[in-house]
């Protein structure tokens, strides 16, 4: 009698939220195609509404060509035909990867981000995940005991880190570590194409980066581990015989990482501009210094090439989030049948 | 009263919940926020003096030129820059561009997080929806990025940039307004306000702002100090106003024009420090903010 | 029969540390038990009945030494011929969950959300397993060879902790164990989660079980299923149990032995029947009066805040029988003929 009023009452409970997962699916996913189509259209628009020629700002200022060569260009890329011709030119363009020309460097877009693109991911994605680590780690503990002198003094160390441009703080180790000390190589990812040149090249611009991306976390993981172990499972954790610090690894950490997850896609983008400064200070030959080098010789077409590139990374890993979220957190998944 | 069997409670005694032990821990934890928010306190009117009447401060006008590459002297207490300018003067009057454009961003930011958060707390329901999905789809988009590719089709300008920050950097504002009206929209003043039958848009302003404040300080101040790393880094880029110069526009021609080169740290170490103190500064205050905000809330719960 | 916990003058006291609150005075240290004394026999149950905020808890938390760094305990709290209070932190690791177990009042935020039923049931043998086991299989792995007994061993470990898990959630009324075991807490509701708690407290067989408000929050209908639970379980494993409640009925039913607790001290202690048929404690009679069956009488006022106690004895503000004397001088604890009382009305 009982146990089939349990049953019952279990049912109702997962129809219930069975639909309202469903709910927040559909509306995820959603909100994802909203951001794409944004994203695909800032694209499109920016060029076409900024001040200037839209001919000239599509293949870049600096690029000299005659009267009549932009006239024909206008007309090669279809810019006298109506808005939403165009725009479904540019999807289709898309569609095969075709991100216009760049007339500086001679070759097309897709190309150029290519072969640029595999470093900076590299590069960002083991900063990224050395510094979740890093200041997961680091942050749960000083939240665990923040009251002793160690974690205090990683604190105000972490939030100097976290106020300090990221650019800045290359800038002064590549001064003082390479420079300096000559420990390490101040250019490019490798001289010989082998792991421990690259290794060494990379040491110092992860290492920043790490440290950087650590800098954030550690805040958002002392804040959290300080909210969790006041609940009421942190102490029935103690009460069932665990010692101290165990109670941090085996119940604490998990949850208080979960926030972790979804600041960590957001923060993607922050990082990955960050990364981009870190490349430009160690001329690492990715995505930053492309970009650098678009700017200061107004090559539009990489510029766009490259926030499209970024916007989509910043997209997926946020969807990534998402997905491991709902891995990690049963109250987001509930049984199915 | 479903039990039926159920001793009443008492006001005002004391509480023997596990809520306790977490109030007591907090307030620990704010104590030791409560010796930096001092230091950030001092430091953050040293730069605000300093923006406001920087001629007290600087020993040369910004503009006045000497020999180029001078290292630090008794006549230069920071040497001079490439073409002449003495660094210390040009560090004094470049705190009152990093911190406009700071503020000037955040209260752009501030503003449409509040409007946004406001309505979608208030009225709830489709607009809600619609608002808030807006709100996360623009979230995704990577700002840095988007400025710079703005950036570079702009004029390179201080407006613009403030502009530009501006209306990317509202969304974590919007969402935290958006909570805290729906737990105030709640309360008994507005629900009787309601009844009075005053308009949304009196009840909005009189009722439920007010209590906003302290949420919104907060992420006022953090959103300036993460508006000045961006405006530093975006001049590092060279889309900053090269005519007002910042800490970041300093940094930016140090390294490009060969300062760093030359190892002339007192070129490029100076604005960059600058940069990390004054963020840090501002940052501890509104960290301080939060930490009372908190405290607020633990002392209503108390009651 | 034996007494298996000894409290004698326990004060617990917390130490607010706030500098610029508004109100100074609370700076000083409040006292949320004063002087507390009483013991438990093998496989009693006691029960401690009071207003919520009369220090209940804090007793509870006392024991299992759960109370925050900013508490200070004095006194004696024997357990088992040992002194808790003198254990260092390690020492009693090693007892909690395994010689003393605690129940809380929110079982739905005192299980763990992210790790799954079984998880958190299997985690007891996991903490205080070794020692137990170790001696048990010491004599049968001697016989077998080292390789074949490593693996052999850690598969044996889980099975056997497995079925020790079945077993105990079919008895708590849970008839397809295996199914719940991947289940999380927020699938579950609050009267499962109960029962989940309730196993994974008893599990380990402890000594003894504190029980802090097990019925609040919940419906008749779980509160009836929840004492079932807790009779079956006192016959079963004979442990003593310290059940701390204000809900009277639930107590009278349950308890072997009944201490009430008024503003930080016991008033009275009794057995269940003696003391529901014939309250000797103003505050006991007033309480037994309040309830629905008795006409619901409220007693007049409120209970003293813990930082400014009346002086004398602790209820006289609120006393229908008070005299002089009970506003100048603090009755003491007095015993007659196996129950006591400290009212200077009662010899």
């Amino acid at each position: 009698m009982r146990r089939c009023e349990a049953g019952e009452a279990f049912e109702n409970n997962t129809l219930k939220t069975l639909s309202g997962t469903m709910r927040e699916a559909v509306k995820k996913t959603f909100r994802y195609a909203a951001s794409f189509l944004l994203i695909v259209t800032l694209n499109f628009a920016i060029p076409r509404l900024m001040p200037g020629d839209p001919v000239k700002n599509l293949i870049g200022e600096d690029v000299y060509v005659s009267e009549a060569a932009m006239e024909q260009l206008r007309a090669e890329m279809g810019l006298n035909r109506p808005l939403y011709e165009q725009f479904t030119a540019y999807i289709g363009d898309l569609l095969r990867f075709d991100l216009g020309y760049s007339y500086h460097l001679h070759s097309p877009v897709a190309e150029v981000l290519r072969d640029r693109i595999a470093w900076t991911l590299l590069f960002v994605g083991v900063s990224v995940l050395l510094g979740a680590v890093l200041g997961t780690l680091l942050g749960a503990y000083a939240g665990w005991k923040p009251e002793t002198k160690a974690n205090r003094l990683i604190c105000c160390g972490f939030i100097a880190l976290s106020c300090t441009p990221p650019y800045f703080l290359a800038l002064l180790c590549l001064d003082f570590f390479a420079f300096e000390l000559g420990l390490f190589p101040f250019k490019g990812y490798y001289d010989v194409p082998t792991p421990g040149s690259v290794i060494h090249h990379m040491f110092l611009p992860v290492t920043v980066m790490a440290l950087f991306s650590a800098s954030r976390n550690f805040l958002i993981m002392r804040g959290s581990v300080i909210q969790e172990k006041g609940h009421l499972y942190a102490i029935y954790a103690r009460a069932k015989g665990l010692y101290d610090i165990s109670i941090l690894f085996r119940h604490v950490i998990k949850n208080a990482s979960l926030p972790i997850i979804t600041l960590l896609a957001l923060d993607f983008g922050f990082l990955f501009s960050g990364a981009l400064f870190t490349e430009i200070i160690f001329s690492l030959n990715g995505m930053g210094t492309l970009i650098y080098d678009a700017i200061i010789g107004k090559d539009y077409p990489v510029l766009q090439g490259s926030f499209l590139v970024i916007a989509l990374a910043v997209l997926l890993a946020n969807m990534l989030a998402d997905l491991l979220y709902a891995v990690a957190d049963p109250r987001v998944r509930r049984p199915t049948s | 009263m479903k039990k039926g069997i159920c001793i009443q409670k008492s006001p005002g005694q004391w509480k023997d919940s596990i809520a306790h032990y977490l109030n007591l821990d907090i307030r620990k934890y704010k104590k030791t926020f409560k010796k930096f928010n001092r230091g950030g306190l001092f430091l953050f009117f040293f730069f605000l003096i300093l923006a406001l009447f920087p001629s007290l401060f600087a020993p040369y006008p910004p503009t006045e030129r000497f020999v180029s590459y001078e290292p630090p002297s008794a006549a230069h207490l920071l040497g001079t820059n490439d073409i002449g300018n003495d660094i210390l003067s040009e560090l004094v009057y470049g705190a009152r561009i990093s911190m406009m454009v700071g503020f000037a961003t955040a209260c752009i930011s501030t503003f449409i997080g509040l409007m946004i958060g406001l309505c979608s707390g208030y009225f709830r329901g489709t607009i809600d929806e619609l608002l808030m999905g807006f709100t996360d789809v623009v979230l995704i988009i990577p700002k840095i990025p988007l400025i710079i590719i703005i950036g570079a089709f702009l004029h390179p300008s201080i407006w613009t940039l403030i502009l530009v920050l501006g209306l990317l950097s509202w969304e974590s504002i919007a969402r935290v307004v958006r909570s805290k009206t729906l737990q105030i929209r709640e309360a008994g003043y507005v629900k009787s306000a309601r009844c009075m039958g005053f308009s949304s848009f009196h009840i909005m302003v009189s009722d439920i702002f007010p209590n906003l404040i302290h949420v919104l300080m907060p992420k006022f101040m953090l959103t300036t100090a993460s508006a000045m790393i961006s405006e530093a880094s975006l001049s590092f880029l060279g889309l900053g106003d090269t005519s007002m110069k910042s800490w970041g526009i300093m940094l930016s021609f140090a390294f490009s024009r060969g300062g760093f080169i030359r190892d002339m740290w007192w070129w490029y170490i100076p604005p960059g420090v600058c940069i990390a103190l004054c963020v840090m500064s501002i940052a501890m205050i509104g960290f301080g903010f939060e930490g009372r905000d908190e405290k607020e809330r633990r002392g209503m719960d108390a009651e | 029969m034996n007494t298996l916990l000894e409290v004698k003058d326990l004060v617990v006291s917390f130490h607010g540390n706030e500098t610029e609150n508004k109100n100074e005075d609370k700076n000083e240290s409040v006292t949320a038990v004063s002087c507390l004394s009483f013991s438990i026999r093998e496989k009693e149950t006691l029960a401690l009945v009071g207003e919520s905020g009369c220090g209940k808890s804090v007793v509870a938390h006392a024991i299992m030494r759960l109370l925050p760094q900013e508490s200070r305990v004095k006194g004696v709290i024997k357990f088992r011929g040992k002194n808790l209070l003198e254990m260092n932190e390690k020492e009693m690791a090693k007892l909690r969950g395994k010689e003393i177990s605690i129940i809380f009042q929110n079982p739905s935020l005192a299980l763990n959300p992210v790790y799954s039923i079984g998880h958190q049931l299997a985690e007891p043998f996991k903490i205080h397993g070794q020692e137990k086991r170790r001696a048990a299989e010491e004599r049968k792995e001697e016989k077998r060879k080292e390789k074949r007994k490593e693996k052999g061993k850690k598969k044996e470990k889980e099975n056997t902790i497995l079925s020790k898990i079945v077993e105990a959630l079919k008895r708590v009324g849970f008839s397809n164990p295996h199914e719940y075991m991947g289940y999380y807490p927020s699938w579950c509701s609050g009267g499962m989660n109960q029962r989940f708690l309730i196993t994974a407290s008893t599990i380990l067989d402890p000594f003894l079980l504190i029980a802090d408000e097990p019925s609040k929050g919940l419906d008749r209908d779980r509160v009836s299923e929840l004492e079932n639970e807790l009779k079956n379980l006192k016959e079963m494993n004979e442990n003593a149990l310290l059940l701390i409640s204000h809900d009277l009925g639930f107590v009278r039913r349950l308890a072997d032995r009944v201490a009430v607790m008024y503003a930080g001290e016991i008033i009275e202690i009794a057995g269940p029947s003696s003391l529901f048929e014939s309250p000797h404690h103003p505050y006991t009679r007033g309480l037994l009066n309040s309830l629905p069956e008795n006409g619901f009488v409220p007693i007049p006022g409120s209970s003293p805040p813990l930082s400014s106690l009346p002086a004398g004895c602790r209820f006289h503000p609120r006393c229908p029988i008070k005299e002089k004397r009970c506003m100048q001088e603090h009755p003491e604890l007095k015993e007659n003929n196996g129950r006591a009382v400290r009212c200077f009305l009662w010899p």
